[in-house]
């Protein structure tokens, strides 16, 4: 194994269950998987299979029965304060501003630098909504604000549970470019649960399609290397779109998803 | 404002006009004019008293609403404390004030901290009931978003919980200022000499009914006053649901 891939989320033997109305539901069971660092790793399958536990279970915010997660060859524990979720309820305070929203983890660190946060404020659009409070935001603008919340977090693990649901087509499409660029810069590692195939095609490095009860995965997908060096612009986009080998790509993946679901169902 | 000035003086007139077309007698029901130039003419004794009702009423909601806040932030910090404490607050609230109030003035005296306390016990309960809801139904998703930028438990509790229940305490701040007037009247009417209820069961005791309805109209305004000025400021800062 060399140094990168020791860094990579590998999550080892992840059993996780929970009791509906007295019948225990296994929703992981022995979960093995391995996210690479620095990669843009998408997971689609069904609804209610266990993608968002999964999710909750990388950030720390419910404990798996058994089974290992390390990061950069850590424990979970050792490296949480470096793992943050976006989810698709942007969950955002109501009683403070946008500024403050965004600031929330930082507002008491003497480190912050403010003029980072500014300029985070005004790369993700929100330069002159900073003092509104979130009632007096759209769905698009109150996204922005967790999207930034979590980036000013400075993860090295950045967690996304269907971030672009509640979005209009347009609003979706400029903010996932954003936001891939944020991440391309920054090199962070991403793990994006999402129910858009061809969302998980255009932004993932790697596509990973999902079994159902117990989740696990059936297939790994990489796109073609002539989408590989595309610019994260909304042009670019539009022209993986067009684009013969991407349009190929998408129908392997699409025709796996419903094949496992037909199988599964 | 206006509405509330409609509604008043509709009654007024309502209450005047039967008062004379049933040719009521005084001491059973007196007129409005009657019960204003009683006002008048005892205005000097009845601000005296009022004051003394008003720091009452005040003491009442300042003391009772830390007693209810801090009893809502131990309930809610743990189970097991909800369990031995709350039976005792439902048995403090199922004993009538009425009742309570002769001995608590044969324990406290006839002064101010008698009708003080019986307030308090009045007041505390709606305010640790709504503020401990509140603080237990904070949205999970609000703390799933506090942990997942790894704030600690102290920062979750002063950044998330506290101002996510805040609108829960207000609720119960604004229901102590409708009641905390009836502790300090029920006080007074069972015992001491100064006070709107004293003042009452003096002017009842010699039939002087529109004596009792002026201290009445009087405690009327100052129980909507108190309101009103609370609503106003809680809804100020603590604007959000």
């Amino acid at each position: 194994m060399n140094k990168d891939q020791i860094s990579d989320l590998i999550l080892k033997n992840i059993s996780f269950s929970y009791y509906e109305k007295n019948n225990k539901k296994i929703i992981l069971d022995n979960f093995n998987c391995k996210i690479k660092k620095g990669k843009f790793t998408s997971i689609i399958g069904p609804s209610g299979t266990g993608k968002t536990s999964l999710l909750k279970l990388i950030a720390g915010l419910i404990e798996p029965e058994k089974g290992e997660i390390k990061f950069e060859n850590q424990t979970l524990k050792k490296v949480i304060n470096q793992i943050t979720l976006i989810q698709q309820n942007p969950s955002l305070m109501p009683w403070l501003n946008v500024y403050d929203n965004i600031i929330l983890a930082n507002s008491n660190n003497k480190k912050t630098n403010y003029k980072n946060v500014d300029k985070l404020i005004k790369d993700i659009g929100l330069g002159e909504f900073s003092a509104y409070f979130p009632h007096k935001l759209s769905g698009g603008l109150l996204q922005r604000v967790a999207i930034a919340r979590a980036l000013l977090f400075y993860p090295s693990l950045l967690l996304l549970d269907e971030p672009f649901a509640a979005l209009d087509n347009l609003s979706r499409e400029i903010i996932s470019t954003e936001l891939v660029s944020i991440i391309k810069k920054n090199s962070l590692t991403v793990l994006m649960v999402t129910h858009s195939i061809e969302e998980a095609a255009l932004l993932s490095d790697e596509v990973l399609v999902t079994g159902i009860e117990p989740l696990r995965v059936i297939k790994k997908f990489n796109p073609p290397k002539s989408l590989n060096n595309q610019s994260w612009s909304n042009l670019g986009l539009r022209k993986s779109l067009q684009d013969k080998s991407f349009n190929g790509y998408l129908k392997s993946i699409r025709d796996t998803s419903y094949s496992i679901l037909q199988k599964e169902k | 404002m206006i509405r509330g000035i409609l509604i008043a003086t509709t009654i007024f007139v309502i209450w005047e006009i039967s008062c004379s077309f049933f040719n009521l007698p005084v001491f059973m029901l007196p007129p409005p004019s009657k019960v204003f130039s009683s006002i008048y003419i005892n205005w000097d004794e009845l601000i005296v008293h009022a004051s003394y009702t008003l720091v009452e009423i005040l003491a009442s909601i300042a003391i009772g609403s830390l007693i209810g806040i801090k009893t809502a932030l131990i309930i809610s910090s743990s189970v097991t404390l909800k369990r031995w404490i709350m039976p005792i607050l439902l048995a403090s609230q199922s004993i009538p004030v009425f009742a309570l109030a002769p001995l608590l003035i044969l324990w406290l005296g006839y002064g101010m901290i008698s009708k003080i306390v019986i307030g308090v016990l009045i007041v505390f309960f709606p305010i640790t009931s709504n503020f401990t809801d509140a603080l237990n139904k904070v949205p999970q998703e609000l703390i799933d978003a506090g942990k997942t930028l790894n704030l600690s438990k102290i920062q979750l509790f002063w950044k998330i919980k506290i101002p996510s229940s805040l609108p829960g305490l207000c609720s119960g701040l604004r229901v102590a200022a409708c009641f905390a007037p009836i502790g300090a009247v029920v006080g007074e009417w069972i015992g001491g000499s100064t006070g709107l209820g004293s003042f009452m069961i003096y002017s009842n005791a010699r039939l002087q009914t529109d004596n009792m309805f002026a201290a009445l109209l009087i405690l009327i305004f100052m129980t909507i006053t108190i309101y009103k000025i609370t609503d106003y400021v809680l809804s100020r800062y603590v604007w959000w649901k």
